[in-house]
């Protein structure tokens, strides 16, 4: 429902919750992220929510972020990548935390007069009744911000929908739906391109990676068919105040205080 | 004239039947191979590592792993199955802006892909 794969939850459940190794861990998640992504982007595309040129144009920054993150992740110290997913994740929730009212400003900024850029699009919004027209603003920004979230997913094995949503949304003048939508659709490619490198380089834990995606999959199809029915404010609070408590946690481990 | 609405409602239809089949056939071997697991009583610990060979070795044996092993190949190759994809729809669109981007990304990663296995 967020864009995200999943990977923000399931890294510390498996560290924190089961002892595995944190390379392990996101080998595991990158793989997962994959079912998140394919489940949830059916879905989107069905409804045709997705923007998907603007997707494959993105994805292309965000593959060449993403090897790149994988590749130096591991000459990096674990708890090194630990203190990062947990700062990526206290960024996430204070960013969440304030975006309440991001679709009201990105539909107020569509009156202006710009000439329509070739991502232009349009989707039916079943919420309002309405057809939702509207532009891509700012698009090199936004491939830069893609490379970002190729780093991000490559070094802690995340999807990069943390990073894509926001920057689609609030630089890239995308509606919500949206942006969500075309993040679903992106991060899988996103993900693949560094877990073909964790699981080459033999972080791969089978069992792990069977059990997660099933319940990946439950939860992605539940999510994408129930969640929609929930106002968007408070889940976007409890998301906030669930990663936060989560990045505190990764952080009294990466300092030792936490088996 | 390509109606270019209906070619993006055509494509979004082929896209998300393709994904949506490659994540039905990757879960239904998850969930097998684990039944199998537990029914046969195998000794596995939670974070046993495989290489590639040796999964690939279990994928030939129709071991249990081996059918986890099929799942996995199956869910990681889904992303690549929809960039091949997504070029032949964009070449049928004459979009080839589109195409060579989903050409670019599908290319990098497979060249990453050869490159990692060559270092091993």
């Amino acid at each position: 429902m967020l864009g995200i794969g999943g990977g923000i939850f399931l890294i510390p459940i498996l560290t924190l919750g089961f002892g595995i190794d944190i390379k392990v861990a996101a080998a595991t998640s990158l793989v997962t992220i994959i079912v998140t992504s394919s489940t949830s982007a059916s879905r989107c595309l069905r409804e045709g929510l997705v923007n998907i040129n603007l997707g494959v144009f993105l994805e292309f920054f965000s593959v060449i972020g993403a090897i790149t993150g994988a590749i130096i992740a591991f000459y990096l110290d674990a708890t090194i990548i630990e203190i990062v997913f947990a700062g990526v994740l206290v960024y996430t929730a204070i960013h969440m935390w304030r975006t309440a009212d991001a679709d009201s400003r990105v539909q107020l900024e569509q009156t202006s007069n710009s000439a329509p850029s070739r991502f232009r699009s349009k989707f039916y919004d079943e919420r309002s009744g309405r057809v939702i027209e509207y532009d891509v603003k700012h698009v090199p920004r936004g491939a830069g911000a893609s490379f970002a979230a190729g780093n991000l997913s490559g070094l802690v094995g995340v999807g990069g929908g943390i990073v894509n949503v926001p920057s689609m949304n609030i630089w890239m003048g995308i509606p919500m739906k949206a942006a969500v939508s075309t993040s679903n659709f992106m991060i899988g490619v996103t993900a693949v391109a560094s877990a073909l490198v964790y699981l080459s380089n033999g972080f791969m834990a089978p069992i792990i990676i069977a059990a997660a995606a099933i319940g990946i999959f439950i939860g992605a199809m539940l999510g994408t068919s129930v969640v929609p029915k929930i106002k968007g404010n408070t889940l976007r609070m409890v998301f906030a105040v669930t990663i936060a408590i989560i990045a505190v946690l990764m952080l009294l481990r990466a300092g030792g205080w936490w088996p | 004239m390509i109606d270019s609405e209906k070619c993006e409602t055509r494509s979004s239809r082929i896209l998300w039947k393709i994904l949506f089949a490659c994540v039905i056939i990757s879960v239904l071997m998850f969930i097998s191979g684990i039944i199998v697991i537990l029914i046969s009583g195998t000794q596995q610990t939670l974070d046993d590592q495989s290489s590639l060979e040796q999964l690939s070795n279990a994928i030939v044996s129709l071991s249990p792993e081996g059918m986890i092993g099929i799942g996995i190949f199956v869910i990681v190759s889904t992303p690549l199955i929809r960039l091949l994809t997504t070029t032949i729809l964009s070449y049928s669109n004459r979009d080839r802006l589109i195409m060579l981007f989903t050409i670019l990304s599908f290319v990098t990663i497979l060249i990453t892909f050869v490159i990692n296995i060559f270092r091993q």
